[in-house]
């Protein structure tokens, strides 16, 4: 008996061995993790899984560009009517507040779960990846990790300059499932300016941007380096660490790369001109059809939407939406916001009929633009040139050398130059908020200079209206809170 | 015929039997009968013979049939049960979980408060309670954790095949409750086994069988509470409805609804979707044929509308049994088809629930208006759902079709030894189609109104099995062996998709929709499972005295993403027939024996077995950089497989076949456990399966059996069945403080070292305060306090009973026989939610309801009442306490069934050799020391049944 069963085990193992191969399974829709990164090509596809993650809604396509910020620093007219969808978000209710950056705080640490196991696959599947492809994908993820870890960081962090040292959230550099301890919000700013810097150090002699600037022409063959702008490239890293420095306080530093940006990549991502804005420059006519609203020659990392149109300007600026779901400005309100009849970005705005076939300003810059071609008819821009201006200007301490940052800027926008004899402060103020309509800019420059007051900018009559700085403080999910008691 | 077997016959009901044929000279005629021994008569050329056959001695009972191999029971070591088909539809002819749950203490039909008797919901079986976590810690998925694996004819299959499957149809269930007889299903088996076999044609000449089952099934209310108009509108009064900004308007509906209600207006709105059925179920089998050839066929058809209009469910099945035999060999194929009709209630039961009394259905003329208040005194819309139910289509229907073929070979080269061979072929194809009318108050505000969604799956799968069986007798060792190796493969393709906007109900085909909405995209999975085992039974034993027998089963399954593809269960069992002893001189004693048994079966329930970690590829978002890929499921390389190690220990007594008892303690360790916990978000995740602490499960479950009186043509039983289940957490540790944190207050779960899942949580309670209405608590301490506060919790109650079974009785005499079998629970806790949710913490939109008559009248209203509810007056948030933890005793009428059957001679008149007649009442009676609303989705059900049975 015993003999017998001892040979049954033998065959058992024999044909268990067999049994391996029918055992495994393909799927048409899935791949498993270590068979992804078996190759370069896997990696690659991963890589892209990132970037194809970021124009969701609680990403991009919502949350941290056109729509959530934006209503709360007071662009939209959320007042009227009183069944307006942001209503409660545009009057900092607490429940509106939290549910409108939930969702930002489960994806974004999603996605940095998934840099992390790039990165640690990197390292251990070292040797099917070229020198080139290593660094590249390194220096990328390093500083996605970073880029997201500073978009929560302005959302669930303190005022730095109130309580720079408040505990605030966890940085995660591993995909390890274990529970990482809240930092306070300066050590946070230490560890996302660490990676900014370690992935400028990836990127510095690999990524074909710092010669060859974006390579958005039609080629044919490997697009694996190219389209940089649609990267996070050399230069955007840059940018966004000087957004950083001066989130932080560090105005010198961000003085000093903006200004490194604008040196080296000022030729590779040049200001949209009158030609580019019009649409002329891409079908030789100017077609309103054709416009570039977004300035896409001076983004130095957008995100790529191809669905940018339903997604966004369907859902939350078109003529074709009830007045309850719309996110506009009051038609005079549109004409105070530019100072300069010529202002390129009054573009972005144009008068159609709305449902009930009257007359009212839309904003239109992430309307459709007729042909997809187009790079910038799915771009939604993360970081932009003129930013580095601002961040320049401010950080300045000549108040003159100041204005002609300042001016340069605006003469881009072919708008009239501002005497240097202005305050500075307020003239900043105005440019951000002219500059930066839709792309959830605004609210953390109030954020870090703790205004109190801040414009009513969609009301045809102006007037400030008074900000409780507590509005600028969210709470951590209660799913994150519960774990760090 | 022993000379010529092929010269046969059976006999009918009355045991009366024709031999023709007969070869002359002297010839050797054998009688045969399970359990009886085989008796030789001489013939010489007599023409009537008389036989009576003696019950074999060693056979007494049953064999055990564990779908891979079948074990004389005496000398089983295992605990395991066998049940008759007819046994079964002597209980009830519902389905066969029904009837089983009142034969089986160890089996529980796990009550469904919310679906009651819906014939569209599976059941929740458990068998010996729970081995793995469910509720808060596991996904919806996993709720089927604790059930059992379901066999039917060796074959693996769903619980929805085995509930639909034609109770005339069933020729045996066994249950198999500890290790040593569910080892041989190894790593899906430690939540047990349920062996269903089905009826396999006899030999003889053709017979048919014709069954009807027609049931009478009315609604029961009784545990329902709710107000009358009356009483709801002085409630919402009394809880400051009508007091707010926009008094003019308050005023004006508080006006309205009470003109209403002096108009006598009181509607009650819970009948209104309700209906008594007549269900009937009807089963044809024809067999027959030589020994060498048989055949069955079989053909079925139930229809069962459910108590709510609109909710039905039509089964329609056949079967073919073929079987071909040689001296050695054997072959038998069954085919068998099931189409099922399902159609859900198109307006849930509890929007009628809901429904306030003062609201009449029908308007002055007679019609059904689309809302129960008009806009202008309600601001709001409120939708009657007799008008949704009447007036707007609203379908929701599902049909299955299932084609089962089973080809068994069976080779027996010598006696001692069969190699059989098996293969199954499984094909479902299943179609949901649902159609929302756009005036469906779901579309309420939305501008594409009315919906279609389809859901299509489709099944295939292929099972089979290579057995070699071996036993023999050498002097008085006894020895047989299985082993054996088995594979099988299904793949599921599931595609579905849900379109918008219709004009009206008359279009109801989905080219007339404006079709997907934004972003949506049709659903299609492909998915395919594969699974491989090898298995090994030996069973040995000594004179029928000393038992032993082991197992051992290596699986290997292409769970997706898994690393360790194989996973080894064993179990040890052994038994000692004490009877059998020579010492043993107690002739009255026909059956003493004990058995203990112990193995480690896994739980192959989860979907968690995932060393590494699964990426999806990703095509939501396209752009120019091609595929693109994210992780869907992290990968947790130290994941551990949960085992449990399932100890028993039973004794079987048996005296003088007039007392039969039974009874097993049982102790399972599920060490370590695998649960879906909840962690911060920052993971990337929010809930990861992780192995943590462990869960213990012990108790015991028996049945006695005692023939009270034994005559001639009368025999009258009681019989008797109980079980305890209690479950305790090991080692848990701190690693779930922050969920009894989070619980503390608004859930009754806590987890600790030592505590039970049953336990429920809370903090005591002293009642409400005569002189302000507020609730009284008490402190750790046993001081009293107004002040809730969560760190005084200690647990309140449990929620599993002291002891829970079925007492019956059953008599028989001549055709006729009656039982009665009562189900009983004593000792369970209940947090009663019907009284937390509508009688107290009515919130803002359950006042727009209509609640519990206790909600107004035991509630506190004065200084000096002595209440059982706070305040009405007191409208924050009643914290959980002990108030709401009542004791449930209760005794329901389970089964009562009364029988007839015959042979007599007035049925050969229209051609029918027996008839047998039986009347049913199940759940008739529910008496239970405390009340709430049961079915709070699908009422429950009271049922009265005819069953016929006529062979010809």
């Amino acid at each position: 008996m015993k003999m017998t069963k001892l040979y049954f085990l033998m065959a058992l193992a024999l044909l268990s061995g067999g049994c391996k191969g029918w055992l495994t399974i393909d799927s048409s829709d899935r791949i498993m993790e270590n068979a992804l990164f078996e190759n370069e090509e896997g990696f690659f596809t991963a890589l892209n899984g990132i970037y194809a993650e970021l124009p969701q809604a609680s990403l991009y396509g919502k949350s941290l560009a056109a729509v959530t910020f934006d209503v709360q620093a007071q662009y939209f007219d959320t007042t009227q009517p009183s069944t307006h969808a942001f209503n409660t978000l545009g009057a900092y209710s607490a429940e509106a507040r939290k549910t409108a950056v939930a969702d930002t705080w489960d994806k974004a640490y999603f996605v940095i779960a998934n840099v992390n196991k790039i990165l640690e696959h990197c390292e251990s599947e070292r040797d099917v990846l070229s020198d080139r492809a290593y660094h590249v994908i390194r220096g990328e993820m390093l500083g996605m990790r970073a880029l997201l870890h500073f978009e929560v960081l302005r959302i669930f962090g303190p005022i730095f300059a109130e309580a720079p040292a408040r505990v605030s959230i966890p940085y995660r550099t591993s995909s390890e499932l274990t529970v990482t301890p809240l930092l306070p919000a300066n050590e946070v700013a230490e560890k996302i300016d660490g990676d900014f810097t370690d992935a400028l150090s990836e990127l510095a002699e690999w990524d074909p941007v710092r010669t060859e600037g974006r390579l958005n022409d039609e080629t044919t063959g490997s697009v694996r380096y190219r389209s940089r702008h649609l990267r996070l490239n050399y230069f955007a890293v840059k940018a966004l660490q000087a957004r950083l420095a001066i989130y932080t306080g560090d105005r010198k530093l961000a003085g000093r790369l903006a200004g490194e940006v604008i040196d080296e990549a000022g030729a590779f991502f040049p200001f949209a001109s009158r030609e580019d804005v019009t649409g002329q420059t891409a079908v030789g006519v100017a077609t309103q059809n054709s416009e570039d609203r977004i300035f896409s020659s001076e983004a130095l990392f957008s995100a790529v939407n191809s669905k940018r149109t339903s997604d966004i300007h369907d859902k939350f600026f078109s003529n074709k939406l009830e007045q309850t779901n719309l996110l506009t400005m009051g038609e005079l309100a549109v004409h105070n916001l530019y100072d300069s009849e010529s202002d390129l970005r009054t573009y972005q705005w144009q008068t159609l009929k709305n449902t009930e076939g009257v007359d009212q300003r839309f904003f239109v810059k992430y309307g459709q633009v007729q042909d997809m071609d187009l790079g910038y008819a799915s771009m939604v821009p993360v970081v932009r040139m003129a930013e580095m201006y601002l961040i320049a200007a401010e950080c300045e301490d000549s108040k003159a050398t100041a204005y002609e940052w300042l001016n340069a800027l605006r003469s881009a926008r072919k708008a009239t130059s501002l005497p240097a004899t202005g305050t500075l402060a307020n003239d900043l103020t105005e440019e951000y908020i002219r500059e930066f309509v839709g792309e959830g800019q605004l609210f953390w420059y109030y954020k870090r200079l703790r205004k109190t007051s801040i414009r009513k900018i969609y009301n045809n009559n102006g007037g400030y209206l008074e900000f409780d700085p507590a509005n600028y403080l969210f709470a951590l999910p209660e799913k994150e809170q519960e774990h760090h008691k | 015929m022993k000379s010529t077997p092929r010269i046969g016959t059976a006999t009918d009901a009355k045991g009366e039997f024709h031999l023709q044929g007969i070869p002359p000279g002297k010839q050797t005629i054998v009688f045969t009968f399970i359990g009886m021994v085989p008796f030789e008569v001489e013939y010489a050329n007599q023409r009537d013979m008389d036989v009576v056959l003696k019950e074999d001695a060693t056979e007494v009972n049953e064999v055990v049939v564990t779908g891979i191999y079948s074990r004389d029971k005496n000398s089983f070591a295992g605990s395991a049960t066998t049940y008759t088909g007819k046994e079964l539809r002597a209980i009830g002819t519902k389905n066969v979980f029904q009837s089983l749950k009142t034969l089986e203490p160890a089996l529980t039909l796990v009550e469904n408060r919310a679906f009651g008797s819906d014939p569209n919901r599976l059941p929740d079986l458990e068998i010996r309670g729970k081995t793995s976590l469910v509720g808060d810690l596991t996904t919806e998925y996993d709720n089927t954790a604790n059930q059992p694996l379901f066999i039917l004819d060796g074959i693996e299959v769903e619980i929805a095949q085995i509930q639909n499957l034609s109770m005339d149809r069933i020729a045996s269930v066994t249950v198999l409750k500890d290790a040593a007889s569910a080892a041989i299903y190894g790593s899906k088996a430690s939540n047990g086994v349920i062996v269903v076999e089905t009826v396999k044609p006899e030999p003889g000449q053709l017979r048919v069988s014709y069954s009807a089952d027609l049931r009478f099934e009315f609604p029961d209310l009784s545990d329902y509470n709710l107000m009358n108009a009356e009483e709801k509108l002085r409630y919402e009064v009394l809880a400051g409805r009508y007091v707010g900004e926009d008094q003019d308007q308050l005023d004006a509906l508080y006006n309205s609804r009470l003109a209403e209600v002096m108009r006598g207006v009181d509607t009650y709105w819970l009948s209104v979707p309700l209906r008594s059925v007549l269900n009937h179920t009807h089963s044809v089998y024809i067999d027959g044929g030589s020994e060498a050839m048989l055949y069955g066929v079989g053909l079925n058809y139930s229809d069962q509308k459910g108590i709510m209009k609109g909710s039905e469910k039509g089964v329609t099945g056949g079967n073919i049994n073929l079987v071909y035999r040689t001296d050695k060999l054997i072959f038998s194929n069954d085919f068998s088809f099931d189409y099922v009709k399902s159609e859900r209630e198109p307006v849930s039961f509890s929007t009628f629930a809901q429904a306030n009394p003062y609201y009449r259905k029908y308007n002055e003329d007679g019609e059904i208006p689309e809302f129960l208040e008009p806009y202008s005194v309600a601001q709001e819309f409120i939708y009657n759902p007799l008008y949704q139910l009447r007036k707007v289509v609203n379908t929701d229907v599902t049909k299955d079709l299932g084609l089962r073929n089973n080809f068994t070979v069976i080779w027996r080269p010598v006696t001692s030894l069969q190699v059989r061979g098996r293969l199954a072929l499984n094909k479902t194809i299943s179609e949901r189609e649902a159609f929302k009318s756009p005036a469906h108050s779901d579309f309420n505000g939305s501008t594409s109104k009315g919906s279609y969604t389809t859901e299509k799956t489709d099944l295939m799968s292929y099972n089979g099995d290579l057995t070699v069986t071996y036993g023999r007798l050498f002097g008085h060792h006894q020895i047989n062996a299985v082993g054996g190796w088995n594979f099988s493969s299904r793949t599921q393709k599931n595609t579905g998709y849900e379109i918008f906007g219709f004009t009206s109900d008359l279009h109801q085909n989905p080219s007339f929709s404006e079709g997907f909405q934004q972003g949506d995209k049709p659903s299609y999975t492909d998915r395919i499972s594969r699974s491989t085992s090898f298995y090994l039974n030996g069973n040995y034993s000594y004179r029928n005295r000393y038992l032993f027998d082991a197992s051992l089963r290596m699986d290997g399954s292409s769970v997706f993403g898994s690393e360790n593809l194989f996973t080894t269960t064993w179990a040890v069992g052994v038994g000692w027939n004490i009877h059998n002893e020579a010492w043993c001189k107690a002739k009255w004693l026909d059956l003493l024996k004990v058995r203990f048994s112990i193995g480690n079966p896994g739980n192959q329930n989860f979907d968690a077995y995932t060393a590494s970690g699964t990426y999806i590829y990703n095509s939501t978002y396209q752009n120019l950089f091609g595929t693109s890929a994210i992780l869907e499921k992290f990968g947790n390389p130290n994941l551990k497989w949960q085992k449990t190690i399932d100890k028993n220990l039973g004794l079987d007594v048996d005296i003088l076949d007039r007392v039969k008892f039974s009874v097993d303690f049982y102790h399972k360790n599920t060490d370590p456990l695998l649960a879906q916990i909840p962690v911060p978000p920052s993971l990337g995740t929010t809930r990861i399966y992780t192995n943590f602490g462990g869960q213990i499960s012990k108790g015991f479950s028996g049945s006695l059996n005692v023939v009270v009186m034994k005559r001639q043509y009368l025999r009258w039983s009681v019989n008797a069945s109980f079980s305890q289940n209690r479950s305790e957490y090991r080692n848990i540790g701190d690693k779930l403080d922050f969920m009894n944190e989070k619980g503390s207050a608004t859930t009754f779960k806590r987890y600790y070292d030592g505590a039970s899942p049953d336990d429920i949580w809370a903090v005591r309670s002293h009642g409400i305060d005569p002189s302000s209405g507020r609730e009284v608590f008490i402190r750790k301490d046993g001081s009293y306090t107004f002040k809730y506060d969560a760190n005084d919790e200690v647990v309140v109650g449990s929620s599993a009973p002291d002891l829970e079974g079925v007492i019956g009785t059953s008599i028989f005499y001549k055709g006729f026989s009656a039982s009665v079998n009562l189900r009983y629970s004593f000792g369970a806790d209940v947090f009663a939610s019907a009284l937390y949710n509508k009688v107290e913490n009515i919130s803002e939109t359950a006042l727009y309801y209509n609640l519990d008559r206790r909600a107004l009248h035991d509630r506190w209203q004065e200084p000096g009442n002595r209440a059982r509810f706070k305040a009405i007056s007191i409208d924050d948030t009643t914290p959980m306490s002990s108030r709401f933890v009542l004791r449930e005793n209760y005794i329901s009428g389970e089964s009562i069934t009364i029988g007839y059957e015959t042979s007599a001679r007035w049925l050969h008149v229209v051609g029918v050799k027996g008839a047998s007649f039986r009347f049913y009442m199940n759940d008739i009676f529910r008496l239970a020391s405390f009340k709430e609303e049961r079915g709070t989705d699908y009422p429950f059900s009271k049922s009265f049944s005819l069953s016929i049975g006529l062979r010809f």
